[in-house]
């Protein structure tokens, strides 16, 4: 199995098998582009740096020989599921900076299903909880005038009264 | 600044496509101007109209809510959803609610009954020609998605339900809609034309007393239209008639599907007509559906190729569900079997031997003991593949030994729920030996009654005693199953009822670093012994339902 080399934006380099790294469509196409031929040069992931790329290749390692995920679902169809399988669901016990820096590295590096995984672990931490409850664990201000708090309230309704 | 409002949108959009409850959405809006932009739109998108369900809709409240309705949100609506409620504080502001003085009367007297009866019948046009229609025709041409309009009770004849009005105008409006779930009644039935949705992905009707020949004639001719993109489908029928004891039923789906074919004001006519062919449907739900529904399908072909990956039936108190990750299940083959009642456990054994690939089966089996467990050899094909299984039994247990010979013939088995008679727990299901993988046990016994003579009920206490005695025993032996993390265990005071009276949670960790019960709240007591945890909790009836849901458990049969 080939091998293929990544260079982190703090300029660390990870070798990693060509199988995996290509759970990422950006390094698929990248590596399709150049012939597959990219044994001897390192790839630069400007926006990821080691700890992150380390964490997205643990991830893509277990699910190297998953299906391709399904077509796009319309967004107005069904509700989604939010289950998050087991052992994504311990990987993403981690700080809320590494699971932001997670997603925002899923989507660069275009790994669809681990955006997935990370958005569904966000909403599930917003699901349940009264706006104070979300403001404090996303360290969220509060930019509302109380006015402001109340005119929603109150213009949020379906009809006038 | 926090990290969430440094997303880029889209990221923020696909966040929050995940949060479903209008509760959730409504506490994000409200926590800062930047995410309360996001939140609108979402907010907005699925329009719940509430009905009071047991009094008529007034001419004037129905006036009243459409021309106050807010025109800056309507424009967002995607989905309509008609809810119904008894009480004021049951709507919340995500509800448009509308009002109503007019009590049911309570008098027995028939002129008031009818009166009354009048009443509902003025109220359902009324609120479907001056709400549903009009609004439908407000909502920009193609936006509207999906429409639903059920009753709280389906026996109840005094709800207000959808009229024919209301469907014309979805289908003369929105003619991309991809979800619809209605209540069949004959005024819907008096033009077949109408029915015609080429988009659904999603349907499912409910027809009081199995429906009628009209009804299942505008069916037939729905499925046709929307053959090539359905991909959900769920019959609903309610009845008070057990259909196993009335099978002398003359065949109405048989008869019309004959009519059907023959009818020219159905649309289309040649020789495509002949056919339907549910080719993409996945997911299949019947509840109470004539056997004779199931037949016609079958032998017109309509399943024979469908790529079903979950199909759930139940019929009177027994119930079957299957799920498998991709289309092995053999949807065609299974409907012989449903041809004698399924209380024979040797024709669901057959079945199941005749594909492969199953990854969850649920029973609930009420007639016949063998229904109950006289299928498990039929589980080979499905060793590997098969994650959890769900059985139900009404007067038995689960004998050790099946439970034993289920364990070593399925080594991947993750979840295991039971539901039985008063008895002892099977220690058998925390060695590791007799199911090694096993991560989830959840059951619920019945209390029996301590005055039997001859197998005298255990209490509560006891039977809850009975489980820590296994779990403390298997573990002191090194014999616990390395995976377990949650054990659930309930007892119910009778056969018949989904009430708790006592039960108790078990959480299993194992190490510093096994951060499952994080979430775990309201802990009783923890209990170590060398590298394992084990802490315990009560839990409340409710609580052992969401439970079942939140472990990927089968929260319909319990």
């Amino acid at each position: 199995m080939s091998t293929i080399k990544l260079l982190s934006s703090d300029n660390a380099e990870l070798a990693v098998d060509k199988e995996v790294a290509e759970r990422s469509i950006l390094i698929k196409n990248m590596l399709e582009d150049v012939g597959g031929d990219m044994s001897d040069q390192a790839i630069p992931i400007p926006n990821v740096n080691e700890a992150v790329l380390r964490k997205v290749i643990e991830w893509c390692e277990h699910h190297k020989s998953d299906p391709p995920p399904p077509a796009d679902e319309d967004s107005d169809s069904r509700k989604k599921s939010t289950d998050i399988e087991e052992w994504d669901q311990k990987f993403m016990q981690v700080d809320q900076e590494m699971l932001f820096e997670i997603i925002l590295a899923a989507n660069y590096l275009d790994i669809k299903p681990l955006l997935d995984v990370g958005c569904k672990t966000v909403a599930n931490m917003i699901k349940g909880k009264s706006p104070e409850e979300i403001r404090k664990t996303f360290n969220i201000q509060n930019d509302f005038t109380p006015e402001e708090e109340d005119q929603i309230r109150r213009e949020n309704e379906w009809a006038e009264e | 600044m926090s990290r969430l409002q440094l997303l880029p949108s889209e990221l923020v959009s696909q966040i929050l496509s995940y949060v479903e409850t209008p509760q959730d959405l409504m506490s994000i809006g409200l926590t800062c101007k930047f995410l309360y932009d996001f939140v609108t739109p979402l907010f907005y998108k699925t329009l719940m109209v509430a009905l009071r369900s047991d009094r008529a809709p007034e001419k004037r409240a129905i006036e009243t809510a459409f021309s106050n309705l807010r025109a800056q949100w309507v424009r967002h609506v995607r989905q309509i959803e008609i809810v119904h409620y008894f009480h004021e504080a049951e709507l919340g502001p995500w509800h448009l609610g509308i009002p109503s003085t007019a009590e049911i009367e309570e008098s027995v007297d028939y002129g008031l009954g009818y009166r009354y009866h009048e009443r509902v019948k003025a109220g359902r046009e009324y609120f479907n020609t001056f709400l549903l229609e009009k609004l439908i025709a407000k909502i920009p041409e193609g936006q509207l998605k999906a429409f639903s309009f059920e009753k709280r009770f389906l026996q109840d004849c005094y709800a207000v339900d959808v009229t024919f009005s209301t469907l014309l105008a979805l289908n003369q409006y929105q003619n991309a809609l991809t979800e619809l779930s209605v209540v069949l009644n004959e005024h819907l039935a008096i033009d077949c034309k109408v029915f015609h949705f080429p988009h659904l992905k999603f349907f499912k009707f409910s027809a009081q007393s199995y429906g009628s020949e009209n009804e299942f004639h505008c069916i037939y001719n729905l499925l046709h239209s929307c053959q090539n993109t359905l991909e959900e489908l769920h019959c609903l029928a309610e009845s008070q008639v057990n259909p196993f004891l009335d099978l002398e039923d003359p065949n109405v789906f048989g008869e019309t599907w004959e009519i059907w074919q023959r009818c020219n004001k159905c649309g289309q006519s040649g020789p495509s007509r002949r056919k339907i062919e549910l080719n993409r449907l996945k997911r299949w739900k019947s509840e109470t559906m004539d056997l004779k529904f199931f037949d016609m399908l079958h032998e017109n072909g309509v399943i024979k190729n469908s790529p079903v990956v979950n199909f759930t039936r139940r019929q009177g108190p027994n119930s079957l569900a299957m799920y498998s990750q991709s289309s092995t299940l053999n949807i065609d083959e299974l409907f012989p079997l449903t041809q004698t009642p399924p209380n024979e456990g040797l024709g669901l054994q057959n079945y199941l031997q005749t594909f492969s690939g199953l990854t969850k089966i649920a029973v609930k089996a009420f007639q016949g003991r063998q229904f109950g467990i006289g299928w498990l050899d039929g589980l080979k094909n499905h060793a590997d593949s098969l994650r959890q299984i769900h059985v139900r039994l009404f007067g038995m247990q689960f004998p050790l030994q099946s439970l034993e010979y289920l364990g070593q013939m399925c080594r991947n088995l993750e979840l295991v729920a039971t539901e039985m008679e008063t008895g002892g727990l099977p220690g058998c299901l925390f060695n590791k030996a007799a199911f090694p993988r096993l991560k989830y046990f959840h059951n619920s016994t019945e209390l029996g009654d301590p005055n039997w003579t001859v197998a005298p009920g255990l209490g509560a206490d006891q039977l809850l005693g009975q489980v820590y005695n296994n779990l403390w025993r298997e573990s002191k032996a090194g014999m616990l199953s390395g995976s377990l993390s949650i054990v659930c265990f309930g007892v119910r005071p009778s056969m018949r009822t989904g009430e708790i009276l006592q039960g108790c949670a078990f959480l299993i960790q194992r190490g510093a670093n096994d951060h499952a019960g994080e979430q775990w709240i309201g802990t009783e007591g923890t209990v170590d012994h060398k590298e394992l945890r084990v802490s315990v909790r009560k839990i409340a009836a409710l609580e052992y339902a969401d439970m079942m849901e939140r472990f990927g458990g089968h929260p319909d049969l319990y």
